[in-house]
């Protein structure tokens, strides 16, 4: 059994109900203890190019609350857990910067600290959970579908601060999704940009990197995507239908799940219980190969 | 040498210092300083009457030290050592004072107080030449011969100019043939004419040349001695083939069964157990791959034994150690690509159709894999379109900082390969910079940036995906015209960056030389002294020294035997008077001096139960790190001891008496 704080961010409570559903119910099951973390708030990674310190603070704050906790921090979205990781190389490399931040959190009346674990869900499940964990517990193995594992940028990059996976040549995503019997592969691009970051400047070439996307995969012969980060689910799954009309090519169509609603549905829940009502790709196809319906 | 004995003679040089100070009362001054026994003052000492004069002078008063207070020693201490000399007076007796351009041309506005800096520098150099001693060069007779390492074509050429000197030449080659990288290409640049063609000749020379032996598949495991006498040990691996016997007829090439990758094609094709580097090899003498080999991987065949017409298979070879002696050494071991597989985002090793330059070079060249036809490798079909990437880990931080020299030329002449193989391919070349500085460069680069369907990218791709098809896929941002290119080709061509050989390391440091942060062997000079290294005797030819293309290594390889020819015919070699020197009473054996030494000149030696420092009168260049590194005192330098330093620096501090 490990212990951790569940860090949802921002995005996931406002817009991607499904994955912190789908998480609070597989996660447990797996004999990760999930405890609250109100306290925590933004991990300012969105304010990096308009104030730098800020989002140095925001994430410094939620390193210092967690140890003050003494638990590691699990985040599930890929962005939160940059953000993290790369605020605690910063401060344990920067001494001056480290005094600064001190001094602005004292105000608040939070010691600094760094020393605390940062886990992300695709190497929380990988490296301490364990794939043959995972692959005891399968009920309803995948097989038969081949699923295109898209780890999203920052799951791989910047590989100066430790991450998730390796950033030419992740394998840990592919590995879980084996461990629930699905088959897996190759295809063109899979450790690239899902566009998100472009879309408030420029939707079109965004959706044309959605589309670009969906169409490698599709030419590999996949059946389903699975993604661990909400930003890649936002733009794969619920901008798929903007995408398509984009390009004007009505094969950009395919359906995409979380990570945590595969395994999900290898070990046996219910659609109601992975929010898979909410997916809005067509997952229903998928669905009905492991036999269960949306409604059931 | 008993009583000390000393002249000082002033130079006015015209009205360069006697326009500003009085020479006569420098010199008046001069006469009453200790064991000053004559003081002078000349118009031009280093005329014909002022050396005449200090001559008769030595003669007449019985001088024992000379001091001359005149113009830089950089510029007249060899003429008035000759007059030392001359006059029968150890040369390193005299001692210069720069009143010149130390005093008189840098305080002409201040002429009192020039007299009195010139006053004061030559009473410190009175006092310093108290101490000075009569200093031995030591010579030593030269081997008149020398080793090349390296049998490409900057090898080949250093041993054609030392053989045609008259020199014995030894050229150890660790592959089966010589004739290196060059070899291996199809066509050379900017001029296309076949890179076989102009070089087999060449090797044809070497082999036939009565001065030069040739040690192939060999390798030097030691070198000791110094220049001019160098020892050498190299080691004749097995060929499993008595090469004295062998006659080069090639039917066990042709009967044997086992197929091996063939290095020659950088792993494209195949070649068998027992080969020939390639059809020209020089020498044309086959090995037998103890690898590949039925008999030593299975215990079976032996079907070359059985064919060769002259016995000259012996499965039983072992290594053989041959010892070497020569004067001089010629570095000329090249250089490698750098591992393609390092860059991961280009995926060489992983795409079948993501090849190097030299890989291109093999595609077409007739005796290749593919009998010079350019294909994809997944299907052997014609690629419709080829990307040639430039500086693929040359010029960048991750990899290699330095430029290949060569990338842009090739990548140019490979655009040619593909133009004429498949003569309505597109071409795109992702290029950082062309860099077409050799003479007719810029003319070939034009002529091919000219053609159709060739298209010239100043960027370099993002990461590169396979397709479906096995054709590859890549963005890449042009930043001539600001737009981001997805590009599709069938081929892709890294130009690699270049790196030293891997077991370069090994015999660098037999060898005792330096290298630059590339790991490339450091010359003695940049600019006016590229060929020559910080050991006597050992010199550098081609790709060693950095990256070069051909005509630039042959350019090299001449000049280093050119110095090596000039070094060998001195006949001898000599010390350098400011020789590091040690007090073997004071010597604790510590080895500081030693570990400080960028010579290699000092070994702790093992004498009557302790330890002492030894100087190597050859090695040692005189810097003096040593002697000033010495926590003891021991350790001395000729002509700059501490007692000499001393007296100088304290009748400076206390001022002109």
């Amino acid at each position: 059994m490990v212990k951790v704080l569940l860090y949802l961010g921002c995005t996931i409570p406002t817009k991607q109900y499904a994955y912190e559903i789908s998480a609070r119910n597989v996660l447990p099951r797996l004999g990760v203890e999930l405890v609250e973390f109100p306290e925590a708030g933004c991990c300012g990674f969105p304010l990096k190019g308009i104030n730098k310190n800020a989002w140095i603070y925001m994430s410094a704050r939620i390193l210092s609350l967690a140890s003050m906790r003494n638990l590691p921090i699990l985040a599930l979205c890929n962005g939160c857990d940059t953000s993290l990781r790369k605020i605690k190389t910063l401060l344990n490399e920067d001494e001056s910067l480290r005094k600064y931040m001190a001094k602005l959190l004292a105000n608040e009346g939070i010691e600094l600290h760094t020393d605390v674990e940062v886990y992300h869900v695709v190497d929380l499940l990988h490296d301490v959970v364990g794939v043959n964990k995972i692959k005891e517990l399968v009920k309803k193995p995948l097989t038969g579908i081949k699923i295109a594992s898209y780890p999203g940028c920052h799951l791989l990059r910047p590989s100066d601060i430790p991450r998730p996976e390796d950033s030419v040549d992740p394998r840990k995503f592919d590995n879980l999704l084996s461990a629930l019997g699905a088959s897996v592969g190759y295809y063109p691009d899979k450790g690239g940009c899902c566009g998100a970051t472009m879309l408030p400047y420029s939707a079109k070439y965004a959706l044309r990197v959605v589309a670009g996307k969906i169409k490698n995969i599709k030419e590999f012969n996949f059946d389903a995507v699975s993604t661990s980060c909400p930003y890649c689910m936002e733009m794969l799954d619920a901008k798929q239908d903007a995408a398509r009309s984009e390009v004007g090519d009505e094969s950009i169509s395919i359906p995409v799940f979380y990570l945590t609603q595969l395994i999900g549905l290898a070990i046996g829940l219910s659609p109601k219980e992975l929010g898979l009502s909410l997916n809005l790709s067509p997952v229903e196809g998928v669905l009905e190969k492991l036999g269960v319906s949306l409604s059931g | 040498m008993g009583e000390v004995r000393i002249g000082v003679y002033i130079c006015h040089c015209g009205k360069n210092i006697g326009g500003v100070i009085n020479p006569s009362r420098v010199a008046e001054f001069a006469s009453k300083l200790p064991n000053v026994v004559v003081a002078r003052d000349y118009m031009y000492m280093c005329s014909s009457p002022g050396q005449m004069l200090i001559e008769e002078d030595i003669k007449r008063h019985n001088l024992n030290r000379v001091i001359v207070a005149a113009c830089s020693p950089r510029m007249h201490e060899p003429t008035f050592q000759g007059v030392l000399k001359k006059a029968g007076l150890n040369p390193w007796l005299l001692e210069m004072v720069n009143i010149r351009e130390h005093v008189t041309w840098v305080h002409e506005d201040v002429p009192d107080k020039a007299e009195e800096k010139a006053k004061e520098l030559v009473y410190a150099a009175v006092m310093r030449a108290q101490h000075l001693y009569e200093i031995t060069i030591h010579r030593l007779p030269v081997v008149k011969s020398a080793l090349v390492i390296g049998g490409g074509i900057a090898g080949i050429r250093a041993a054609l100019d030392l053989a045609n000197a008259g020199i014995k030449v030894y050229l150890v080659e660790k592959k089966q043939s010589i004739g290196g990288k060059m070899a291996q290409l199809d066509k050379t640049f900017p001029t296309l004419d076949c890179s076989k063609c102009i070089l087999t000749p060449l090797m044809v020379d070497v082999a036939r040349h009565p001065n030069i032996t040739i040690y192939a598949y060999s390798e030097v495991v030691d070198v000791s001695g110094s220049a001019g006498d160098f020892k050498v040990k190299v080691r004749l691996k097995p060929t499993y083939v008595d090469w004295s016997k062998c006659t080069g007829c090639g039917y066990c090439t042709e009967r044997c069964p086992a197929r091996a990758p063939r290095e020659f094609d950088e792993g494209l094709g195949t070649r068998k157990a027992i080969y020939f580097d390639f059809p020209q090899a020089v020498p044309r003498r086959p090995v037998i791959d103890p690898k590949y080999c039925l008999w030593f991987t299975k215990g079976i065949c032996r079907a070359c034994e059985k064919l060769c017409p002259v016995g000259a298979i012996d499965f039983n070879q072992k290594d053989r150690y041959i010892e070497l002696n020569v004067g001089a050494i010629i570095v000329a071991t090249g250089y490698e690509l750098y591992d393609m597989t390092k860059l991961r985002e280009y995926g060489y090793g992983k795409y079948k159709n993501v090849i190097t330059g030299l890989q291109l070079e093999r595609l077409s060249d007739a005796d290749g894999p593919t009998k010079g036809k350019i294909v994809r490798l997944s299907d052997g079909k014609e690629p419709e379109t080829v990307a040639i990437v430039l500086c693929a880990g040359s010029r960048d931080e991750k990899h290699v900082r330095y430029c290949c020299r060569f990338g842009c030329a090739a990548a140019i002449k490979h655009v040619y390969y593909v133009k004429h193989s498949v003569p309505e391919a597109k071409v795109f070349v992702l290029y950082t910079d062309i860099r077409a500085f050799g003479k007719g460069y810029e003319e070939f680069y034009q002529r091919l940036r000219g053609m159709d369907d060739v298209y010239f990218i100043r960027g370099r791709p993002a990461e590169i995906f396979e397709a479906k098809d096995g054709s590859l896929i890549f963005d890449v941002f042009d930043s001539n015209t600001g737009q981001l290119l997805s590009i599709k080709a069938d081929l892709v061509v890294l130009e690699s960056a270049v790196v030293p050989p891997k077991d370069w390391e090994s015999l660098r440091r037999m060898l005792k030389i330096s290298c630059d942060p590339g790991g490339f062997a450091l010359e003695l000079h940049p600019k006016l002294r590229p060929f020559e290294t910080t050991a006597d005797g050992i010199f550098l030819a081609g790709a060693i020294q950095g990256p070069k293309d051909i005509p630039d290594t042959v350019a090299h390889a001449a000049a280093a035997a050119a110095a090596a020819i000039g070094f060998l015919s001195k006949g001898e070699v000599e010390s350098t008077p400011y020789l590091a020197v040690v007090n073997e009473d004071l010597c604790s054996g510590c080895g500081l001096c030693a570990s400080v030494c960028p010579f290699d000149a000092i070994e702790i030696k093992e004498e009557g139960g302790r330890r002492i420092a030894k100087v190597n009168v050859i090695r040692c260049k005189g810097c003096g790190a040593c002697a000033a590194t010495c926590p003891s005192g021991a350790m001395q330098q000729n002509y700059f001891t501490d007692t000499q330093i001393v007296s100088e620096v304290s009748a400076l501090a206390g001022g002109a008496k």
